[in-house]
């Protein structure tokens, strides 16, 4: 005998998180006995920022039936084919984070490896001229990939960059048409059931009780249900991730239009560029123990290309995450669930793969433990993943001053000594189950942030030196004569996904 | 950076089926640059009348440029689609390998069986398993089109004695040597062999030494031991139920398990007291510059055949992580973590299997397995981890084999509606009985595999 299901969701908050939850969701209500609702107060804005992806973003698109191109040229948005990192390693040097593969693996031999060797014999190219998304995004050009996997256009891989309060809009009006009931208003007041400490309703300002079965909480940092009603309790990473402020500011579109988002180490922090079809977004994450507000504010002003558009935004968070994003009846999504500096553009992913398993694990109404306890050790140990990779990139750097010493010196977890011994022992990655960032994704950071092995695989010696060295010639001679080949990015745009001239407002 | 390779020998310890096979696959990997010795000690242990693979064996046979048809043919053997469970009262069920069907709105494919299972209108779900289907009816599709559904995937089973053959002549052929047998291992510093004394009076040396002796050292510091081992009796058989599945009994205090051969089975006995040694693993195979692979890492009771199995899995952790040189530290470490993880849930594995046949405690709280069972028990949801040599749908086979039937189903399931729900499981299973018909026989595949073979130009089959 089954539960009766769920009849009532009721999500509070309008934010990404909020509206791709609605998006998701609403496909419950095919069963006929489900209904969505969502409740958001235009009193409390949204945190208006989180405007750069990772590739998995293209599944959720495809699960809601998003046409690509639609979607682009309703949000503002560009493609984006990785992340330069500037001056992370030390000052005046970059290397890009490129989404997809470098070269083929040959006999069973990673790629990486053959080149590892063939540098250990010989000049020949950086690593990164053997990635097609690498090489087509420093020529700031841009062709979708292509299915066939002979095809080096195969090997590319894309996320995108949109304005945020667009892609809210964009996905609240997939989730009304498919019957999701949105309510404006701000909840004041949160009622529980005495018989089980569930949330029972939520009381708006206009005095009108919403009750629910389940209640998603995507209220922002305040979460306001997860911790304002179930005290969840947080775990703080502020040791290894001191981050904690952020100023942001958008300027002027310049031109070429990249399609990369770009990483710039400051004194006490960085500072992040993500090129829209209208506008660039920027901001300067930093650490409040190294750097004042005002002076934040002027680094970022002083380091912007274009004109600002608009007066610079504060903001405030703390990096770690909540140690149960689900009690009770109420799941925290975004950045209620907990927060990981935008470094890698992964906040959005955390929502999507948070929604995802929700499905996966969607209760009745019985609430059984069982399904609580498996999301919250999933989405932990996600976090702790995602976090791992963060850690790295201010970890192995050559900075000096005081907060990238700290960095620099400080124990990081297990985990990730584990994986950096590993690379630098004979460049060795290997990728666990379920993870988020692949070996290629960790080949770049890793590599990148100037961690160098001190030998290679010894199966890469298996190959003779010719076929290594013809090989290594062939892919860069594919990769670097079909990169100059593909449009221009901008070009693309234009003609494809172009937005209207006058952008609607968006909605916060 | 170092570069070149640094090791120049490679000396296998044990003249046995797991000692030829690590040195065919590494005499082919390795070629050109590291010389593979077989050392034969005397310990080693006899190849098993019968051995059985999973379909990921493939992948090492392959690398070592060998063909399964080849060495079945070699070797006395038949595809293996499967394990045909047989339980008490006539009633039976079979784990076979790949996926049963696709999965359709963002749910898994049983999990739309399920939802109309728990609404009481739907038959079993064999049935929707071409993979099933076929290991129960001894019938074999090697490579066919079928329409729409997942291609069964296959392992082995092969004469032991056969297969430690042809793996010693693949390994000479690639240009492995056999030495003179042990008569003493020199101890050097740090848990390391300084050189091995052979009983021809010359010391070998090598850079890295495998225990493939197929003995492990009981109750060794680091040993997860896992109870006595039963007393194993093979025998032939001349019955020939079905050649596609290995038949399998979990009997009162034994397993009574046969191996379809071509023309013959073996039976093996296994249960009782008189067993040798300890059933258990390693949980530091690699010491010093001495790895141990197969049985003498891990020893695990003979439920779904974990012999070759356990082989692969050190064979292919040292692929990903051959050492270079003297300094094997990381490698060691690295090696130790992931195959004692693998070892123990291939133990879970079977331990899943008796737990839900009522012959194993139930698992506590915080063990790996109690996860599984809860979430699969829950609803349908199943859960595997790093390490797995059985994946997502084995588990799923065995859980619903033993009769764990999930309380619930995913809820996505309702996004499409009970009649069209209905009609495509109908139409699947349609699409499996005509797959199922185009399939061979494989009593007939047997008999054109192993008929005598004339010499023809063009070889081969
Ligand atoms: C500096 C910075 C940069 C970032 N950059 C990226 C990036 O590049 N890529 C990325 O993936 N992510 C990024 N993120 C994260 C990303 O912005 C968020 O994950 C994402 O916007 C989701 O936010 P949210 O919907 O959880 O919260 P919010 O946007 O804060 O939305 C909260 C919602 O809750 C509602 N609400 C709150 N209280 C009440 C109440 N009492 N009653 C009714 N409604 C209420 C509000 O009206 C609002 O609609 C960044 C974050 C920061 C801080």
């Amino acid at each position: 005998m089954s539960a009766a299901p769920i009849g009532d969701v009721v999500i509070v908050g309008g934010g990404t998180a909020g509206w791709m939850t609605a998006a998701a969701l609403s496909r419950l209500q095919k069963g006929g006995r489900t209904r969505i609702r969502l409740i958001e107060s235009d009193d409390i804005g949204t945190v208006g920022v989180g405007e750069a992806t990772i590739p998995p973003i293209s599944q959720f698109n495809g699960l809601l039936g998003i046409d690509e191109n639609d979607f682009l040229s309703k949000t503002q948005g560009t493609f984006k084919l990785g992340i330069e990192f500037e001056g992370w390693t030390r000052p005046g040097h970059s290397y890009m984070h490129p989404f997809g593969s470098y070269g083929h693996d040959a006999e069973g031999i990673r790629f990486y490896q053959l080149w590892l060797r063939g540098r250990a014999e010989g000049r020949i190219p950086d690593l990164g001229e053997f990635c097609l998304s690498e090489a087509a995004a420093y020529l700031h050009r841009f062709l979708p990939p292509s299915r066939d996997p002979r095809d080096v256009l195969s090997s590319l891989a894309y996320a995108y960059h949109f304005d945020a309060g667009l892609y809210a809009a964009y996905l609240r009006r997939h989730a009304e048409a498919a019957g999701v009931r949105r309510t404006e208003g701000k909840v004041v007041d949160v009622a529980l059931r005495g018989e089980d400490g569930f949330v029972r309703s939520v009381t708006l300002a206009s005095g009108e009780v919403v009750e629910g079965d389940l209640f998603v909480d995507c209220s922002g940092f305040r979460g306001l249900l997860i911790e304002g009603a179930m005290e969840a309790g947080f775990e703080d990473w502020r040791h290894w991730l001191p981050c904690d402020r952020a100023v942001a500011v958008p300027s002027a579109r310049t031109e070429p239009l990249l399609p990369y988002t770009r990483s710039t180490a400051r004194e006490a922090g960085w500072q992040w560029r993500i090129p829209l079809q209208h506008r660039t977004g920027n901001g300067l994450v930093y650490c409040s123990d190294h750097l004042s507000a005002e002076d934040a504010e002027q680094t970022l002003l002083a380091n912007l290309e274009g004109q600002p558009l608009g007066e610079p935004r504060h903001l405030r968070f703390t990096t770690g995450r909540r140690k149960e994003a689900w009690v009770g009846n109420v799941v925290a999504i975004g950045l209620s669930a907990g927060f990981l500096e935008p470094l890698e553009s992964t906040s959005i992913h955390l929502i999507q793969s948070g929604i995802h398993k929700l499905l996966a694990l969607f209760p009745d109404s019985r609430f059984a433990e069982i399904e609580r306890t498996e999301y919250n050790r999933l989405m932990a140990l996600q976090f702790e993943q995602v976090r791992d990779f963060l850690i790295l990139h201010y970890h192995r750097t050559e900075r000096d001053g005081a907060f990238w010493r700290y960095l620099r010196e400080m124990e990081v977890p297990e985990s990730l000594r584990r994986r950096i011994e590993l690379f630098a022992s004979k460049g060795r990655i290997f990728r666990h189950e379920d993870e988020l960032f692949g070996e290629d994704n960790w080949l770049a950071v890793l590599w990148g942030q100037g961690v160098r092995p001190e030998g290679y695989d010894p199966l890469a010696d298996t190959l003779s030196k010719e076929a290594v060295g013809k090989l290594l010639a062939g892919t860069h001679r594919a990769i670097q004569s079909t990169a100059p080949q593909l449009p221009a990015h901008a070009a693309y745009i234009e003609r494809h996904c172009a937005a209207r001239p006058h952008p609607p407002e968006t909605s916060s | 950076m170092t570069s070149g390779l640094r090791t120049e020998r490679i000396a296998v310890l044990g003249e046995t089926w797991e000692g030829w096979l690590c040195a065919a696959f590494l005499a082919r990997l390795l070629g050109r640059m590291t010389q593979v010795v077989v050392v034969p000690t005397p310990q080693d242990a006899g190849a098993p009348p019968a051995l059985a693979s999973l379909p990921s064996m493939r992948g090492l046979h392959d690398a070592m440029g060998l063909d399964e048809h080849d060495l079945a043919r070699a070797c006395e053997g038949t595809f293996r689609l499967g394990t045909l469970h047989e339980r008490e009262a006539g009633r039976s069920f079979v784990v076979p390998f790949g996926a049963p069907g696709p999965s359709l709105e963002g749910a898994a494919f049983h999990q739309h069986w399920l939802r109309l299972k728990v609404q009481g209108d739907e038959g079993g779900f064999e049935p929707h398993w071409l993979g099933a289907v076929l290991a129960r009816s001894g019938r074999f599709l090697p490579q066919a089109e079928v329409e729409g559904l997942p291609l069964p995937e296959y392992g082995l089973h092969l004469s032991g004695a056969a297969y430690a053959k042809f793996m010693q002549r693949a390994a000479l052929h690639y240009g492995a040597k056999r030495a003179a047998r042990l008569a003493q291992a020199l101890p050097g510093n740090d848990d390391r062999i300084d050189a091995l004394r052979l009983e021809d009076g010359a010391d070998l040396r090598a850079d890295l030494y495998l225990d493939c002796t197929g003995t492990a050292p009981d109750a060794a510091a680091g040993w997860h031991d896992a109870g006595a081992a039963p007393a194993l009796a093979w025998s032939e058989d001349s019955t020939q139920p079905n050649l596609s599945a290995t038949r399998m009994r979990l009997e009162e205090d034994a397993e009574d398990i046969l191996i379809p051969l071509a023309g013959r089975s073996i039976r093996l006995r296994s249960g009782g007291p008189g067993g040798e040694g300890r059933l258990g693993w390693q949980a530091r195979s690699w010491r010093g510059n001495l790895v141990a692979i197969g049985a003498a890492a891990c020893r695990l009771p003979p439920l779904e055949m974990p012999q070759m199995r356990i082989a692969q899995i050190g064979i292919e952790a040292l692929r990903g992580l051959l050492p270079n040189g003297a300094d094997q530290r990381v490698e060691r470490e690295e090696f130790n973590r992931v195959t004692s993880e693998a070892y123990a849930r291939l133990a879970d594995f079977q331990r899943l299997h008796r737990i839900l046949a009522g012959r194993a405690a139930q698992p506590a709280p915080d063990d790996p397995l109690a996860r599984k069972i809860e979430q699969f028990e829950s609803r349908g949801r199943v859960v595997t981890y790093d390490g797995e040599s059985f994946d997502q749908d084995s588990h799923l086979a065995v859980m619903l084999g033993h009769g764990l039937m999930p309380r619930r189903y995913d809820p996505l399931t309702e996004t499409v509606p009970a009649g069209e729900a209905r009609s495509r499981l109908k139409q699947h299973r349609r699409a499996v009985l005509r797959a199922a018909e185009t399939a061979q026989d494989q009593g007939e595949v047997a008999r054109i595999l192993h008929a005598p073979r004339r010499r023809s130009a063009g070889g081969g089959r």
